[in-house]
């Protein structure tokens, strides 16, 4: 088995000796089978783990690299599915008791680009129920229990893309495919300690994924480094008629390999978050001052004063409703784990067209607004939460009471984001930096958190699981 | 020529905050978004005294509140229908906030109609 050196490898690297034959894809994938097999169920990380499915595509892309047919830099790597995405002839149950034994006949867009590229799912990771959509109260709102952060089994790795990131984090895997809605890939990214890109709404096709809110879900990659999810991105993005959001082709499309040519201008939000913990905050302005130090231009940014958190969540609310009508007026929504996904369709019924409506057309105004911000800065950063991970037994509502105005507008408005490690609490627990950027400008948040990574290794750090 | 947009007038950066995140408690996606509410074994008093809503408000919730019990009110515990009555009280700030927001006729919602077919595609309906 292979050690923790290369497991921990970013991808480019894994795909480099996988080239060079010093790596065989089916002992990397072997090696984190049993890694996954060993710690995945003290983490809950898993819905699934596909072990036959794994073997057979690492066996396949074996005897392809050796036959000279190379597909590139995620051949032979392996990877984690959020358990929201089909895969043709497994369980995808959405986290959710209620469709725990559901299944599908056809792969979805994501998983079949990820066939495409070589990569190898050993797994599908596990996930908040219907990844939050109904609303949730405990870390434990998951068909599979509460997943506990490797950083600290006592905490939470943050939802609704919750085994994706202990996953990512804990190197059960090379990498991770995550969702979100609205926090879904920046927290969990955030509280484990690793690289999570939300891409631009429209750029990674939907289809064969759960739909929450189709006007605000996302897909994207969770692994070790910025660079690692541009890579992941440039595989599974691209237009697919399927999704009714898809872009076009010509801006659906993402390489990896170009480079940015200027000096990165960062806005710093000087109102992304109340009251930031100030452990949080000294460790993103020492991220700022690595950004500044090499050669990234830096002023203060502020986001606009408006409803658009307002809009955003009754948005949220009113497309879950749509999205789970059946569920919630069959009752089974009463199988959901959480006290308040129990009841949150429900409650998310009464809110009116009118009200949705004026929260499409506030919308309109506040793409504008925002995309006005980018005409100063090509990213905005911010501390990804102002706090660091939560214990498993927190209640939600009453102990994370704080606003999210740059998750709130980033989200309503489609803009891509990443969350890199910058830093660690005082009890060893993960900080995380986000970079936002104009729709279409993926480019721009890589570059900014790959030009930290290049001057830093905080997301070199290992969690102290075994 | 259109007036600024602004938040609504005399709301304080920690209040537009609260609320706006209350009003995401019915959707909520992340931790941050679900807010100020008591356990459900415990459900708090619905409203903060500076929180009050005016009896317009307070009758439009009441009759969202009827309107879940009248059709789901069976499957309801009196500990859910009690979350129920809180978390639609506590949205109601926000959405009167929202609906404060000016808005003229021409501000086209940020959502499209995209042609169907488009050209390119061929549907395909996907099975269980």
């Amino acid at each position: 088995m292979l050690g923790e050196d290369v497991l921990y490898m970013p991808v480019p690297e894994l795909g480099m000796r996988i080239r060079s034959k010093q790596i065989s894809p089916v002992e990397l994938t072997e090696s984190y089978l049993a890694r996954s097999e060993r710690l995945g169920p003290k983490l809950n990380a898993y819905a699934t783990i596909t072990r036959e499915l794994a073997l057979k595509q690492a066996r396949a892309a074996e005897k392809e690299i050796a036959a000279g047919k190379y597909r590139g830099p995620l051949h032979g790597i392996p990877y984690a599915a959020k358990d929201l995405l089909a895969v043709k002839g497994h369980p995808t149950t959405w986290g959710a008791k209620p469709y725990a034994k559901q299944m599908f006949d056809y792969n979805a867009t994501v998983i079949e680009r990820l066939n495409d590229a070589g990569a190898v799912l050993i797994g599908k990771a596990a996930m908040i129920e219907l990844a939050g959509g109904m609303n949730y109260r405990f870390a434990s709102a998951s068909l599979t229990g509460p997943a506990k952060n490797p950083w600290n089994e006592g905490c939470w790795t943050c939802g609704s893309s919750s085994g994706s990131g202990a996953i990512a984090s804990a190197a059960l895997a090379a990498f991770a495919i995550g969702t979100e809605t609205w926090g879904s890939i920046i927290c969990p990214s955030a509280y484990c300690g690793i690289s999570g890109l939300r891409p631009t709404f429209g750029r990674v096709s939907r289809y064969g994924a759960m739909a929450l809110a189709y006007s605000l879900d996302k897909i994207g990659p969770m692994g070790r480094t910025a660079d690692d999810c541009a890579l992941i991105l440039s595989a599974i993005a691209g237009y697919d008629p399927r999704d009714r959001s898809s872009l076009p082709a010509a801006e659906a499309s993402f390489s990896a390999s170009a480079a940015e040519s200027s000096p990165l201008k960062i806005g710093v939000l000087t109102n992304a978050w109340d009251k930031p913990d100030p452990e949080i905050k000294a460790a993103v302005d020492a991220a700022i001052a690595v950004l500044k130090q090499h050669g990234a231009g830096i002023s203060d940014a502020k986001l606009p004063e408006g409803p658009y958190e307002a809009a955003a969540g009754l948005i949220v609310g009113v497309e879950g409703a749509a999205a789970f009508r059946s569920l919630i007026e069959s009752g089974k929504v009463g199988e959901l784990v959480d006290p308040l996904g129990q009841i949150g369709g429900y409650i998310n019924e009464q809110l009116s067209a009118g009200d949705y409506m004026r929260a499409l057309q506030i919308r309109g105004i506040f793409q504008k607004k925002t995309d006005a911000l980018f005409d100063e800065f090509d990213v905005l950063a911010a501390a990804s939460l102002p706090i660091a991970a939560t214990t498993l037994e927190t209640n939600l509502e009453t102990d994370l009471a704080f606003s999210d105005p740059l998750g709130g507008i980033g989200n309503l408005c489609g803009l891509p984001a990443i969350s890199v490690p910058c830093g660690f609490t005082s009890k060893t627990l993960p900080i995380g930096i986000q970079f936002v950027g104009r729709v279409r400008n993926d480019r721009a948040v890589v570059a900014a958190a790959s030009l930290f990574q290049r001057n830093t290794d905080w997301h070199t750090r290992r969690p102290p699981i075994a | 020529m259109k007036a600024e947009k602004t938040s609504a007038p005399g709301m304080s950066r920690r209040d537009f905050a609260r609320h706006a995140a209350m009003a995401a408690a019915t959707a909520a996606c992340l931790p941050a978004e679900l807010l100020t509410a008591s356990p459900l074994q415990t459900p708090a008093p619905t409203q903060q005294p500076d929180e009050k809503l005016s009896p317009e408000s307070q009758a439009e919730v009441d009759a969202k509140i009827q309107a879940v019990f009248r059709k789901y009110g069976d499957r309801l515990s009196e500990a859910q229908k009690a979350d129920v009555r809180r978390v639609l009280t506590e949205g109601q700030k926000p959405l009167e906030l929202m609906r404060k927001f000016p808005l003229d006729n021409g501000d086209q919602p940020g959502n499209v109609l995209k042609l169907y077919p488009d050209g390119s595609a061929t549907r395909e309906t996907p099975s269980r």
